[in-house]
């Protein structure tokens, strides 16, 4: 069993050089996380399960080619991350990600036009289940929002980090999770 | 149920999000599992960077070991291919003088060896208390690569050449010259002196070391061919030899020694005091002169020609 202690960059240095072990112990020092970062982004156990399966492998695959510079970490949440959103381009369903992207900037204003509000207030309060209600604000939330509230929760990282996972700046990383508190704030109150 | 505050209170959305996030299902166990076990089986180990460089340091040394390999056969394939042609020209072989003991204390005259001259090829004799007494010349060299060797080492250039690989080359030599040549140094065990202690010897002829065995006894030892070439002015010639201005002792003629005065085919006759001279001459393994080409011109000095010419 390889040490706890040793830090993911040790790890990933001692898997690329053939230490089997070491990614092992990676493996399951990241699997919950990046499991349920890409439950969060699909809303589907499956999905989750392939998604992560094949983001294992593409870890494994291109453990030798990763920059040394770069945070294990950071780099397998990215990697999950664009096998999520190969998997919602499979899905072909349009999404609010989609067109909160079609248009410039008003996600607030689309996310109000574009919500169906069909579960009737005595639904809700059959439900009694404010998860439920929570999770499915965040399924409303664009992808890139839902991506950032999700690194912000199931991750210990940084907007920093997240920026970096998401490929924009930490300013627009910390735009994304006020705006999407914002939309899940306004769902959440139109429904408990 | 309570009603949570989410609109006056961030922290509540807050907590609502960690509880969501917390309440999130577990990866598959099997499945994550199962995929470390497939990479495992199928994916080779990965080399470490040092065992990456042992192996490329080893291909690289590989590679070094053929190519000096193949580079030694092609030196070694040349070097005997090099005798046959000699020989398969048109050079008439020559009979060198008989070899002595490289280490002889005091050498004989060349003339010494010719058959008129037997008889002062006595010192030959006392000088050699070690000479063998069977025609085997085998540790010896011609008298005139040694002279060469010994006087004139800055007008003489002696060029190792492999063994003659053809048996019949060594053989086709019958010159005249030869059986009493054959005879003389094996004199010395009959009358021979012993070197007397303070006698300042003179350094061995460079000749390589023997390495392969005569086609006539498989059980003496060959020495390599040598290629030894004389440049000067001839100040002295007979009928049977010459002598050069820098090469004190005469050089002997082969019965059918090649003479090439000014570029065009001559006889030994032809050459006068005054000549300059290029003289190459090929011994066999067994230390015989097989070829001798002298290259006469009485104006511009020649430029030394290879025995295989």
């Amino acid at each position: 069993m390889m040490s706890i202690e040793l830090a993911d960059e040790e790890l990933a240095q001692r898997a690329v050089e053939g230490d089997f072990n070491a990614f092992e112990e990676l493996v399951r020092r990241y699997s919950p996380p990046l499991f349920k970062f890409a439950y969060s982004l699909l809303d589907n156990y499956d999905d989750a399960s392939d998604v992560l399966q094949q983001s294992l492998i593409q870890l494994h695959t291109a453990l030798p080619q990763r920059q040394p510079a770069a945070s294990f970490k950071r780099w397998a949440f990215t990697i999950v991350r664009n096998k999520c959103l190969d998997q919602l381009r499979k899905r072909r369903v349009p999404t609010f990600n989609e067109l909160a992207h079609d248009s410039g900037d008003p996600e607030l204003n689309l996310v109000e036009q574009v919500y169906d509000p069909t579960p009737l207030p005595e639904e809700l309060i059959e439900q009694q289940a404010t998860q439920q209600t929570l999770k499915e604000a965040i399924a409303t939330l664009p992808e890139r929002y839902r991506a950032v509230v999700a690194l912000r929760y199931t991750s210990d990282l940084s907007f920093s980090e997240i920026g970096q996972v998401l490929a924009i700046p930490e300013g627009s990383a910390k735009t994304y999770f006020q705006r999407a508190k914002t939309l899940l704030r306004q769902y959440l109150k139109d429904r408990l | 149920m309570p009603k949570p505050e989410i609109d006056s209170s961030s922290d509540e959305l807050d907590r609502l999000l960690e509880k969501w996030a917390g309440q999130l299902p577990e990866p598959p166990v099997s499945q994550v599992e199962s995929t470390l076990r497939q990479l495992r089986q199928t994916t080779p180990p990965r080399r470490s960077n040092g065992w990456r460089w042992l192996v490329l340091g080893g291909m690289a040394a590989a590679i070094m070991v053929i190519i000096i390999g193949a580079v030694v056969v092609l030196t070694s394939f040349n070097n005997k291919s090099e005798p046959q042609a000699a020989v398969s020209t048109n050079l008439i072989p020559t009979v060198t003088p008989t070899p002595e003991q490289p280490t002889s204390a005091v050498r004989p005259p060349v003339v010494a060896a010719l058959p008129q001259q037997i008889p002062t090829a006595t010192p030959l004799a006392t000088a050699t208390e070690t000479a063998p007494t069977s025609p085997s010349p085998v540790p010896t060299a011609s008298p005139t690569p040694l002279i060469a060797s010994q006087n004139t080492v800055s007008s003489a250039t002696v060029t190792p050449v492999a063994p003659i690989n053809n048996p019949t080359a060594v053989p086709t030599i019958t010159s005249p010259v030869d059986a009493p040549n054959r005879g003389i140094p094996r004199k010395p065990t009959e009358g021979g002196v012993p070197i007397e202690p303070g006698t300042p010897i003179k350094p061995a002829t460079p000749i390589p070391a023997p390495t392969a065995t005569p086609v006539s006894d498989p059980s003496e030892p060959r020495l390599p061919s040598v290629a030894i070439t004389y440049n000067g002015i001839i100040t002295a010639v007979n009928a049977n030899s010459l002598t050069l201005n820098n090469h004190p002792d005469p050089i002997l003629f082969g019965p059918n020694t090649r003479v090439i005065i000014n570029g065009a085919p001559s006889t030994v006759g032809k050459l006068v005091i005054g000549h300059y001279v290029s003289i190459v001459a090929l011994s066999d393994n067994r230390g015989q002169l097989v070829a001798q080409v002298i290259t006469a011109t009485t104006k511009v000095p020649p430029i030394p020609k290879p025995p295989s010419e």
